[in-house]
């Protein structure tokens, strides 16, 4: 029988491709336009995709771009070539290249950090095929896969000891220094010791469905690419093409 | 919430509050204490809400039939005495709070897992400790969502007994407030004879 993956997500292989590329053009790039093009390409592709969560995505990218500012300023304060652009009373303020580091360092980053966003929305079984359709090794795909499924387990775990907290009347706001650190030891031993534990039962479980018998088992799920993958993966390769076209010119 | 509590529920007086099911007295509560403090994000890990929940959570023991929390120490005895502790704004317990701890568990007749991780409770016995730890801050109430949830029938007749027990003590100001299933009786009957407990046909909205 042939196990379904998620529909409404885009393929693994489509995300590499547009994230390898990005990578490449936001760092190869030594003008503003292709940088732009793959900022415009990914928050559309974030907007389309992720429309309910359009909301927070905005706050969460307009903190992290105000930060990315101030890292930015540095570039065109200390970068004093090209030509002059503001100057203040016949001191040179901003210089072209300044500038231009500034907003090529803000887009980079913000790339980084889009692409971050929409590498998390692939869920974790859909990465696994796509690891077992390349045919990695399953001690390596389960491996990697068991450290990812932890991150959401240890959140879990420390909301709930932070609600224990809370119930038995200490608010961690209140407490002095000398308390917040006795609060946080209580809160991390036994979120250390339920992770071991989570951690020992999850190979145990593993090991008696007899996976790591062999090296690599195949996983009987079809993983195919869709015709949105098609759309993106075109729209990849001619941004790619037109780079490099734009680089030879 | 407790508020509400204090208007619809006067203190003095027990109360057995009659619901459809087993969980819907603990629906209810996991909708004003847990849900606020899950949903979300930073706001609500650290915002207003989770504020007043530290402010709730000294004046209501809540023991619901599966458990949103975690417990901190190493074995049974040491959680019971955190718990104490807390109850005089301590994050750490002395030796009278251990002592007490014994000795509850003893009443209890639970000196058998005295030294047992919490982790590694039974469903029932994680119930009973969570219970042991809420009884002890000795809140102005103690909601218990369902009873016999879990708990043998030897165990929940042991409980009803440790509240009647506690009736008599001049010192006991926890206002206890048990959830039942109309059909369930056996359990509760000796309650229903108790000149300080009183029925609730409906759970009033919270």
């Amino acid at each position: 029988m042939k196990i379904l993956t998620s529909k409404n997500t885009l393929h693994f292989v489509t995300v590499l491709a547009a994230g390898c590329s990005a990578s490449y053009w936001a760092v190869a790039a030594t003008h503003y336009l292709l940088p732009l093009l793959w900022l415009l390409f990914f928050s559309v592709w974030i907007v389309v995709r992720e429309r309910r969560e359009f909301k927070n995505f905005l706050k969460r990218f307009s903190q992290i771009g105000s930060a990315l500012l101030v890292v930015s300023l540095f570039q065109i304060i200390f970068r004093r070539q090209g030509m002059v652009i503001v100057s203040f009373e016949g001191f040179p303020l901003i210089y072209s290249v300044g500038l231009m580091e500034a907003v090529l360092l803000w887009i980079r980053y913000m790339i980084i950090f889009m692409l971050a966003y929409i590498f998390a929305q692939v869920p974790v079984f859909d990465f696994f095929l796509f690891l077992n359709k390349i045919r990695i090794s399953m001690q390596f795909s389960l491996l990697l896969l068991t450290t990812l499924r932890f991150l959401p387990f240890i959140f879990d775990e420390a909301r709930k000891s932070l609600w224990s907290l809370r119930f038995r009347g200490f608010d961690p706001k209140d407490l002095s220094f000398k308390e917040k650190y006795i609060a946080l030891k209580k809160l991390f031993k036994p979120l250390l010791f339920r992770g071991i534990h989570y951690a020992s039962f999850s190979s145990l479980a593993l090991e008696l469905r007899g996976y790591c018998i062999s090296g690599w088992v195949k996983i009987p799920a079809a993983y195919p690419l869709k015709l949105v993958d098609y759309l993106v993966l075109a729209l990849v390769v001619i941004i790619n093409l037109y780079g490099v076209y734009y680089l030879t010119k | 919430m407790i508020e509400w509590l204090q208007e619809n529920f006067p203190h003095g007086t027990n109360y057995l509050i009659a619901q459809k099911d087993a969980e819907q007295i603990n629906t209810c509560l996991s909708k004003q204490l847990v849900l606020p403090a899950y949903a979300g994000r930073k706001q609500s890990l650290w915002g207003e809400t989770a504020r007043k929940l530290s402010i709730t959570g000294k004046k209501l023991g809540w023991v619901p039939n599966k458990l949103p929390a975690a417990f901190f120490a190493d074995s049974v005895e040491l959680e019971i005495a955190d718990a104490c502790a807390a109850r005089e704004g301590l994050l750490q317990f002395k030796k009278l709070h251990l002592d007490y701890a014994r000795e509850i568990l003893a009443r209890l007749n639970l000196l058998y897992i005295i030294q047992r991780n919490p982790y590694f409770l039974s469903e029932g016995e994680t119930k009973l400790l969570w219970f042991i730890t809420q009884w002890v801050k000795q809140p102005e109430y103690l909601i218990v969502g369902h009873l016999p949830s879990s708990l043998s029938k030897k165990r929940t007749d042991e409980l009803v007994n440790f509240f009647l027990e506690s009736e008599t003590k001049t010192d006991n100001t926890v206002t206890i407030m048990l959830g039942y299933i109309s059909h369930q009786k056996d359990w509760f009957s000796r309650l229903l004879t108790n000149s300080k407990w009183k029925v609730i046909q409906q759970l009033p909205c919270l």
